[in-house]
């Protein structure tokens, strides 16, 4: 389920609750899919809002006004920052 | 008249065929890309003296190129050096479209930007700066939209203005901590002179674009080692991925255009429909709408399963209206009127028999399945244009994941259930190249539209008719997943990169738009009518040769005396184990190998072989009983599709060893999957 997570915190993207804004620090994957994720404007630095997380199943999250569903798997190699609310 | 080549690129989803189609009025020739399948259209344009020359290219997200796609447009851009180059941006998501335009701007010297959707960002509170955007980009900016034709003289007049004017000063993005390794790697790519942008290929090493990499291995070898190892010093020093730097100085260059160019008035913006991603309706309801959008496609077509449903409970009547105004029937009437026409103006002999059989046949064949295929496409591309599609492709994605596919399988499936081929061409989007040779290995046992008539005409012959269309339809989807979740569950064990991976941008919903959903099905068609077409044309005619030539290279009225009834008489003991023997059997086997042409035949040859009025006469007159019936039917829904899906299997793939494999596979499960049936079918009737 969704992990609590406190003040500047750093996790992965699977685990930021539904309706929370974090900032991208990093992506840990293979070149071709870093390629795309970075060419869909998944780029460190970029605020992501996370529009729903049910905890299992895809996400949907939207970066530079663009809605994208992307499965848990890949979620999880997104690092993100949770700013203080 | 001087000709310009244009090369339109842009972003998915930021509407470019839409563009396109409205550029070329639809008069576009599609070809594909040399080596690939991969559709390439051209169109023409003619204005004050020019005429303008507009190739579309694939949507990609970026220049830097992964996949066939992404090689095409790259290359193309790169290699072909089109005289001007067009850029979609989305005007409702201008930043992050305006990524691949500076991609562009800094290899490119004639640029035209095209700001799409303009219509729709109004209406959504988004008001663009065109002039300032014009001038931060140096390039001319055209506010487009094409569903209502504004802009698109004017984009016409800026492409001949660029074209006119001549060299410009390449777009610098400042990359920050990576500016001094890329100027070094510049300076050391300036020793060999490639023919293009210095600072450009610099960028592209740090990104670690393979073409670029392989272009420099090969033309500027010497150079090759020092900038693979510029590249690892700056990602050793800097602690970064160069590719994550490039992308973000990319971004931020974006971000500061869109800052100062875009004005967002806040209009209520609607919410994401949060249903399709509800873990338990989202399935169900996904699930729901796509068996509701194609039983309505399907009774359109053929009458199937509401006339069947209503016979079956005795309003036989009502039944029998709605069959007749099918479009299958309307059109199978027409046919029926024409050969006999044909006959009558020619006579019976030898020539008019090959005109009206095996000519008309198979155009006939071909027009009959248009329409059929069309309503089905239509109906995806309702679903598309509406943005319904992706949101469908998640909400069936946590259900189809659990059996080895993507979300993204949803597409090619649905494809499928109109015709293979186009099925086929569209799993080539699907991310993991395992999980694309997984399905492209089993579309094929997705029922097209052929094989359902073809089931119908067969249910004839039985007494619950509809239950044998439906149970066919189950066995086809059982053997389809089941073999899919087999063929995962083995890649796993082999431990191949076996994750299953969903990654869709979801485009605003809105209502359809009927003019684009015309060009989407048209499309499609196009690699129906091509494909498809001049493979079932030319092998129906080849058929008929075989089957009305003896041994003796003579014409016969009688197909028991040819060639291809000689061959069939071989296969025969094949049929014995679903209980068809004796002296006709024959028959079936010789009506199988047209199948294996095209589903269509199966049935025309049944019947002029037979010489019957119905499907159940001719059933009756060779001495088949109604469990090898069923048996039959199973075995004709799941046994190779047709020529055409065999050979797109083979251009999709380039592996002979793999359209053997499938083949191999589909007969084997048909077989056995019959056998089963006629096992289970005595039993029960006993």
């Amino acid at each position: 389920m969704n992990t609590v997570v406190g003040e500047n915190k750093i996790t992965t993207l699977d685990k930021v609750s539904e309706g929370k804004e974090v900032t991208l620090i990093s992506i840990e994957a293979g070149r071709g899919l870093l390629s795309r994720l970075l060419n869909m404007g998944l780029v460190p630095g970029s605020k992501i809002r996370v529009l729903v997380n049910k905890g299992g199943g895809v996400l949907v999250i939207s970066v530079h006004d663009t809605e994208i569903s992307i499965s848990r798997g890949i979620a999880q190699k997104l690092l993100v920052r949770v700013e203080s609310p | 008249m001087k000709r310009i080549t244009v090369a339109l690129i842009g972003q998915p989803n930021v509407g470019k065929s839409t563009l396109f189609n409205a550029l070329t009025g639809g008069n576009a020739i599609v070809t594909n890309w040399p080596g690939t399948t991969v559709s390439k259209s051209e169109g023409v344009i003619r204005h004050c003296q020019y005429e303008i020359h507009i190739i579309d290219l694939p949507g990609v997200y970026g220049l830097t190129a992964f996949t066939i796609e992404e090689k095409i447009s790259r290359n193309f851009i790169v290699n072909e050096k089109p005289d001007v180059v067009v850029v979609l941006v989305d005007s409702l998501s201008l930043i992050r479209t305006l990524y691949l335009a500076l991609d562009v701007l800094e290899l490119i010297d004639r640029v035209v930007i095209g700001v799409t959707k303009v219509d729709e960002a109004h209406s959504r509170g988004v008001h663009i700066n065109y002039n300032l955007l014009e001038k931060q980009l140096g390039v001319p900016v055209v506010p487009l939209s094409a569903v209502r034709g504004d802009g698109l003289r004017e984009l016409a007049e800026r492409i001949i203005s660029v074209y006119e004017a001549g060299r410009r000063e390449h777009t610098k993005v400042d990359y920050g901590e990576l500016s001094t390794y890329i100027e070094s790697a510049e300076a050391l790519i300036r020793q060999c002179d490639l023919g293009l942008s210095h600072r450009w290929l610099a960028v592209k090493v740090f990104e670690g674009d393979p073409e670029t990499l392989e272009l420099i291995k090969s033309r500027c070898t010497s150079l090759y080692e020092d900038l693979v190892e510029l590249r690892e010093e700056a990602s050793r020093i800097l602690k970064v991925d160069p590719a994550v730097i490039v992308a973000r100085s990319r971004f931020k260059h974006a971000e500061s255009i869109g800052k100062t160019c875009v004005i967002q008035v806040a209009v209520r913006k609607k919410a994401p429909s949060k249903l399709f991603y509800h873990p338990v309706y989202a399935p169900l309801i996904s699930i729901a709408i796509i068996l509701a959008v194609f039983t309505l496609a399907f009774n359109l077509n053929t009458g199937f399963p509401v006339a069947s449903i209503l016979e079956s409970v005795g309003f036989s009547e009502l039944a029998e209206a709605i069959e007749n105004y099918t479009i299958s029937s309307l059109i199978e009437r027409f046919l029926e009127w024409s050969s006999s026409t044909l006959k009558g103006l020619l006579g019976e002999n030898a020539i008019s028999l090959f005109l009206s059989e095996a000519v008309l046949g198979g155009v006939g064949a071909l027009l009959l399945f248009l329409p059929l295929i069309m309503t089905v496409l239509a109906t995806i591309g309702v679903l598309e244009d509406t943005g319904l599609l992706t949101r469908l492709a998640v909400g069936v994605h946590t259900l189809f994941e659990k059996l080895g596919f993507s979300g993204h399988a949803l597409f090619p499936l649905s494809l499928s259930l109109g015709c293979n081929v186009p099925g086929l061409l569209v799993a080539r989007a699907i991310p993991s190249t395992a999980e694309r040779v997984r399905l492209i290995m089993l579309l094929p046992f997705i029922p097209c539209q052929a094989r359902l008539v073809v089931l119908l005409a067969l249910a004839t012959a039985v007494r619950q008719g509809f239950l044998l269309v439906v149970l066919s339809y189950i066995v086809a989807f059982a053997a389809f997943f089941a073999l899919g979740f087999a063929l995962y569950k083995w890649s796993t064990m082999r431990s191949e990169s076996v994750e299953i991976r969903l990654l869709l941008e979801q485009p605003p919903l809105h209502k359809p738009i009927p003019r684009v959903v015309w060009w989407y099905t048209w499309w499609h068609t196009k690699h129906f009518l091509v494909k498809a077409g001049t493979i079932i044309v030319l092998a129906n005619i080849l058929f008929w040769l075989l089957s009305h030539v003896g041994p003796s290279m003579s014409f016969t009225d009688d197909p028991g005396e040819s060639i291809a009834a000689s061959f069939s008489k071989t296969l025969t003991p094949i049929l014995k184990p679903i209980g068809i023997s004796g002296e006709g059997s024959w028959i079936i086997a010789l009506a199988l190998i047209a199948g294996f042409i095209a589903k269509e035949i199966f049935i025309s040859t049944l019947l002029t072989v037979t010489g019957a009025s119905s499907v159940k006469n001719a059933f009756t007159t060779i001495g088949v009983s109604e469990q090898s019936v069923i048996a039959l039917t199973i075995f004709v829904t799941l046994y190779v599709p047709c020529l055409a899906a065999l050979s797109t299997i083979y251009s999709e793939t380039r592996s002979l060893k793999l359209v053997a494999e499938a083949v191999l596979l589909m007969l084997v499960v048909a077989y056995t999957s019959a056998i089963l049936a006629y096992t289970l079918a005595l039993v029960l009737t006993l």
